[in-house]
């Protein structure tokens, strides 16, 4: 029996076969179809029957990663939505609150409401704060608003009203008798997707899964067709931005949980694959063409938080906590204003790099890459992909060298040390902006280009050590098998702890427990093997953000007001070197991950080699930095390492997709499962390479 | 000194930035007050030890400069130790206005001082003769709220305990102000740790020489950007409804000279300092002056003291913008925002084509307060709101959107009413309130707010309706702003655009409406279909589509009749030409 982890990407579609008997894991990657994502798929299967001789009809478990979602919304490419609001609230969409992204910019355009202002009707309904009906919503009301969606050319619609997340009551008679009308139309309800206070923040993230449902719902049926003809029977699951899955049904009414898709997968395989090395906290990063993803995993915990945001539209549904930035192998190099920039601009994977010779001219951090002799050339991608050495060369001295009276070496180290300065804003953006301090954490590389920065970022920041996954260039897809069926619920219920009783808030956690029981249950997911995971939204009163509080211990006591109370205040000194023990702290919502627990893929030990020492596949010279120059180093095909292998630097560690780059003073040895840890020598007091 | 190269540069300039943004958020997460996080209106920064701006985090236009003046007058009068914390408001001894305290801490690298860590942050409450210390009304700076001269609160690490007492014992709202003042003392901390940081990479002398070349780079760039415009003197005059005394307008009159990438603002002819609070403090001016001056340069400059050395500002002393102590200023932003929009205004003398049309030019902003049902406890709501931006040659303006000098968030209806017994009944967009042009004006937005339990005041701080935001090249100005109480028995008081502590009760209606911002162009030279569009969307109504623009629409069928169209169009030309 196997698992099948697949993860989507721009370039490439990932599969990772995981067999349940022997604990084997088989990788490899099929050139994606951005148009139709499902014959990827399709091509994959019919790769692993011709190559790995593995029948669709054994595999047990299939779990699959989507940009479909994130594409609409980045390509525009949405539904036509239509949106049912209190009255006097129709603009609450497009004012998006007066604020905008950027200062001093005449210019300034603001992404474009998800929902036209002709497409937003006003609803004659009004709760208050306290949850009464002022304007109670009458049965000719709805007939009214029913035929006035009838009239509209949209194919999918939002329900957004004051306080729904209060009382859900108006939205939902609005949301059946559209149901039952328009049964065309896909509908969401704001008090089903996200129950949260402020409208909208709230509103948006209705509309925005209102906007990208109708795309995975294609989706989805693409998907089931091309399954069922290959002979698939297994459970299929989807990956959600939580890093939980769900099925293919869920999906569709949840289109907006499947945004992160890819990188929670990226996140959850991190932290998991770490945990094998005895790695609880670690800093990953992903860089893949365009961007690079930056996460923090805290004690093998894969926090989750519900302020993402993507193109500038604000999604509430709980996701991991992943940063992403401007700087990726493609990402373009250029002067700007005197001073070297890398990005955000990217030659995408088409034209892609100037090496690709796809006709791309622009100098990108991979172009660099090559010609520091940090790439094969002859083999990227296992040499399915021939660089061209020549054009990265004349596109970095022409675009960059020569306009900052570079030569071509220095103007390439320069694209690697900028790209590095980016990723290090990154990495503290997600560490010391939320009061943690990077250097307790282990750095962890993958997609196909973390390794070529990893060493230099971690030094940049004082890191001692980088743990290089196995597999890193398939790490989402790995990820998507070694994680659990999962069900966010959510309420808001504003009130001061030192005015409650541990019976409410047990209560109101018990609610939301049986809820995301039930939906699980009606998932199809079996609740034998049912984890919760609890967790509160607390602020002092007065205060207007939150911090989400994790319960860890969930006993008798746990929902004591005093002893969430002193949580909470050690909870913001932790994060914010500070508390006010005197002020009363508020609940303002409550959240509960339901979690079913599933078969998953593991890493088995791998057999350290009768031989000595590890044999390199060749060697190539590099430039690692201005004072040593050239130098020749030996290369190592990653899957001769075994373990307790040890390597020094400098070196170089590939395998069919990707390259590590192992600097001077750092030494790299093999664990167990085949994990490579990596030491970093202590740090100089003052770096000498900038100078 | 070292010429640093590019790559050096970039990689210790971001690192700034990054650290300073880590101070805002420092702040804003650990602060108390609705204002400071919800309107971001806070702003954190990093300061050589002569009070040099090296890096400042970019949440509120209006704090550029506004630190750096404290920064440079903290240096100039203290002699700061490892562990000294400096704390101020004083309007006339480096601060803004009075709700704004700053705190700035010394950063010392092997014994010797290397930096200043500054935080500023808009205060809930400071005192004075109305809550939130901003009484439109006020006569001199003392009614204004209690002022802090800039002291030491902590001394060589320690906290000088008075100096809070004396503090809490003259505010309203203590416990949000006191937590709010040690957020601002937080972030600082975290600034401390930072700089230091990078003192042990690179050394304190060479991270200096790198500081002083990332302030000469941005110096060079905006001169650089500014030398495209032609040398010559341009000139603007914006007006004000009045200063919250008299209803009598204020004039803001300046002369933008362009030389050679070197500007200089000259406020000659600008009113004599008003007896109301909407003078302006020499720190506030200045920012007022840069930010105008960062909107006419490439937006990705980086922020820091290069920024301003090629501006040079002349003031009329005693006038509105030179004002003399005791003179009330805690309006000042009102000011501000349309000494920024004037500025604009005088550049599109230089800018040809490429002239912007005005933007809202101000700020509405309106507290109300109350006692709240069950327990009697006082309530006070802070509200501020943007309106439309003027259109440019590229775009329309942006709709609902805070003026040149603020950017933050509105307060969500929902949090309102959680915490308020209020109802807001409508918060929208007002169509046709956008300049009509080529690229129209963005548009103003109405709320109006129910007060639904018991009594209490009003107060309501606000310009722009007297007048519109004056379109460009053509273009139509935007509507004015209007303000009005809908009293229960239904009649309509229209109000004065400044008016304090008004009472008002339950079944009473808070009614704002924010001006839109002038239209650039023609309106007959807007693409018909845009047209087309905004009437659908119901933005343009129907009548100024054909009045203004000349575009016969349909928009139930959503068609357009191009024929009658260029009929409409042919005729509106020549009536305009012959005056119409």
């Amino acid at each position: 029996m196997f698992y099948l982890g697949v993860d989507t990407g721009g370039t490439f579609t990932d599969f990772v076969l995981f067999d349940t008997s022997t604990h084997d894991l088989t990788t490899f990657k099929v050139r994606s179809i951005p148009s139709d994502p499902a014959a990827a798929v399709q091509a994959g299967l019919h790769r692993l029957r011709a190559e790995f001789n593995v029948l669709p009809s054994a595999i047990a478990r299939l779990i699959f990663g989507t940009t479909v979602a994130t594409n609409a919304v980045l390509e525009r490419k949405g539904a036509s939505v239509a949106l049912l609001t209190t009255r006097g609230m129709r603009d609450v969409l497009e004012i998006q609150r007066q604020w905008r992204r950027r200062l001093f910019d005449l210019y300034l355009e603001k992404p474009a409401p998800l929902a036209t202002r002709r497409h937003r009707l006003e609803v004659n309904e009004r709760l208050l704060a306290s949850g009464e009906a002022l304007v109670p919503l009458t049965e000719e009301e709805i007939a009214r608003c029913v035929a006035a969606v009838g009239k509209l050319p949209v194919e999918s619609v939002a329900i957004c009203l004051l306080f729904s997340f209060l009382k859900a009551e108006h939205e939902r008679a609005l949301g059946d008798a559209i149901r039952a009308a328009l049964p065309q139309l896909h509908v969401t309800l704001s008090s089903e997707l996200a129950p949260e206070f402020r409208e909208y923040e709230r509103t948006a993230t209705t509309v925005m899964n209102a906007y990208t449902a109708p795309k995975i719902e294609l989706l989805a049926k693409r998907l089931g067709d091309v399954l069922h003809a290959e002979g698939f029977r297994g459970a299929f699951g989807i990956v959600q931005s939580n890093g939980g899955l769900m099925s293919l049904d869920r999906a569709r009414s949840n289109a907006v949980r499947t945004l992160l898709s890819g990188p929670a997968g990226g996140v959850v395989g991190a932290a998991a694959v770490a945990g094998y090395s005895g790695v609880k906290s670690i800093l990953g990063f992903d860089v893949g063409g365009t961007s690079t993803d930056i996460a923090l995993v805290e004690n093998g915990e894969v926090r989750l938080h519900a302020d993402g945001e993507i193109a500038g539209y604000p999604v509430k549904v709980p996701q991991v906590g992943v940063h992403t930035i401007g700087a990726g192998g493609g990402s373009i190099a250029r002067p700007v204003l005197g001073m070297l920039k890398v990005g955000p601009q990217s030659a995408g994977a088409n034209p892609g790099p100037a090496c690709y010779a796809q006709g791309g001219a622009e100098p990108t951090a991979t172009d660099a890459a090559v010609l520091l002799g940090y790439i094969d050339p002859d083999y990227f991608v296992g040499g399915e992909i021939k660089l061209d050495r020549d054009a990265a060369r004349v596109a970095v001295q022409e675009k960059v060298g020569a306009p900052l009276g570079l030569d071509a070496d220095a103007a390439s180290l320069a694209i690697i040390d900028v790209q590095v300065a980016t990723i290090v804003a990154g990495i503290r953006k997600v560490s010391v902006q939320v009061g943690k301090d990077p250097r307790e954490f282990a750095l962890l590389p993958f997609g196909g280009a973390g390794g070529i920065y990893a060493g230099l970022v971690a030094e940049e920041i004082g890191m001692g050590t980088i743990l290089l996954p196995r597999h890193p260039s398939v790490l989402s897809a790995l990820g998507m098998l070694m994680t659990d069926v999962r069900q966010d619920v959510v309420v808001t219920r504003i009130a001061r702890l030192d005015q409650m009783k541990a019976q409410e808030i047990a209560e109101t956690f018990r609610g939301l427990k049986d809820q995301g029981a039930s939906q699980l249950a009606a998932d199809g997911q079996p609740l034998e093997r049912l984890e919760f995971i609890l967790t509160c939204d607390m602020r002092y009163v007065g205060q207007a953000y939150e911090i989400n509080l994790l319960l860890r211990d969930t006993g008798a006591d746990a929902f004591e007001p005093s002893a969430l109370t002193r949580a909470f205040h050690a909870e913001h000194k932790r994060l914010y070197g500070q508390c006010s023990e005197r002020e009363p702290v508020e609940i303002v919502s409550y959240r509960v991950g339901a979690v079913s627990i599933v078969e998953k893929a593991v890493l088995a030990p791998l057999l350290p080699r009768a031989a000595s020492a590890p044999k390199p596949r060749g060697r190539r010279r590099v430039l690692l930095d201005g004072k040593t120059g050239w130098i020749e180093c030996p290369v190592f095909e990653r899957s001769n390492l075994a373990p307790r292998d040890t390597v020094e630097g400098p070196a170089i560690v590939e395998d069919r997709g990707s390259s590590y780059v192992l600097r001077i003073g750092h030494s790299l040895g093999v664990d167990h499962v085949g994990n490579a840890s990596i030491t970093l020598a202590p740090r100089e007091k003052a770096r000498q390479w900038l100078g | 000194m070292t010429a640093f190269d590019p790559v050096t540069l970039e990689v210790v300039g971001n690192y700034l930035v990054s650290t300073v943004r880590e101070m805002g958020a420092t702040l804003m997460r650990t602060a108390y007050s609705v204002v400071l996080r919800e309107q971001m209106d806070c702003t954190t920064a990093l300061f050589d030890p002569n009070g040099q701006l090296i890096a400042q985090a970019d949440h509120v236009p209006s704090h550029q400069g506004t630190l750096s003046f404290a920064a440079r007058f903290v240096a100039r009068h203290f002699t700061m130790k490892p562990g000294d914390v400096v704390i101020l408001n004083h309007p006339y001894r480096g601060g803004t206005h009075h709700p704004d305290i700053m705190i700035f801490r010394a950063i010392f690298f092997e014994d010797r001082q290397v930096a200043l860590a500054g935080a500023l942050g808009h205060q809930i409450d400071v005192g004075g003769r109305s809550p939130g210390s901003v009484a439109t009304d006020a006569r001199d700076v003392f009614e204004e709220g209690l002022i802090i001269p800039p002291m030491k609160l902590y001394r060589e690490g320690e906290l000088v305990e008075e100096v809070l007492q004396m503090i809490e014992a003259n505010i309203r709202v203590p416990e949000e102000t006191l937590g709010d003042i040690r957020a601002e003392i937080a972030a600082t901390a975290v600034g401390e740790r930072r700089y230091i940081e990078l003192c042990e990479k690179y050394g304190a002398d060479r991270l200096s020489h790198i500081v002083a070349n990332l302030l000469d780079h941005s110096e060079s760039m905006m001169r650089r950007d500014l030398a495209q415009y032609p040398n010559g003197t341009y000139k603007a005059v914006g007006f004000m409804d009045g200063d919250g005394l008299s209803e009598d307008m204020v004039r803001i009159e300046v002369a933008v000279t362009l030389e050679d990438g070197s500007v200089v603002i000259d406020f000659a002819g600008t009113s004599p300092q008003l007896k109301g609070p909407f003078n302006c403090s020499l720190s506030s001016v200045q920012a007022a002056c840069y930010c105008a001056v960062r909107y006419m340069v490439d937006p990705a400059i980086l922020q820091n003291e290069g920024c301003y050395r090629p501006v040079k500002i002349v003031l009329p002393e005693g006038s509105v913008v030179s004002p003399i102590k005791p003179a009330p200023l805690s309006g000042r932003f009102h000011t501000l925002e349309r000494i920024a929009t004037t500025i604009v205004q005088a550049f599109n003398g230089a800018r040809g084509d490429d002239a912007v049309a005005n933007g809202h030019g101000h700020l509405t902003s309106f507290s109300t307060s109350g006692r709240r049902p069950g327990n009697g406890s006082t309530f006070v709501l802070f509200e501020y709101h943007g309106g439309g931006w003027g259109g440019t040659s590229r775009c329309d303006g942006l709709d609902a959107t805070f003026g040149l000098m603020a950017n933050s968030y509105d307060n969500p209806v929902e949090a309102i009413e959680m915490a308020y017994p209020l109802l807001v009944e409508t918060y929208e967009f007002i169509p046709d309130s956008g300049g009509a042009g080529k690229h129209r004006g963005g548009l103003g937005l109405r709320k109006h707010i129910k007060y639904l339990q018991g009594s209490g005041y009003f107060t309501n701080r606000s310009d722009a309706t007297k007048f519109g935001a004056a379109g460009a090249l053509a273009g139509k100005d935007g509507l004015p702003a209007r303000h009005a109480l809908k009293r229960r028995d239904g009649r309509l008081e229209v109000l004065p655009s400044k008016a304090t502590n008004l009472t008002i009760a339950a079944g009473d209606t808070m009614i704002l409406e924010t001006a839109g911002g002038g239209g650039y162009g023609s309106p007959l030279d807007r693409d018909p279909q845009d047209v087309l569009r905004d009437v659908i969307d119901e933005k343009v109504t129907h009548r100024a589509a054909q009045e203004i623009y000349g575009v016969v629409c349909d928009p139930d069928r959503l068609s357009l009749d191009q024929r009658a169209t260029e009929i409409q169009r042919a005729q509106l030309r020549r009536d305009r030409q012959n005056g119409g």
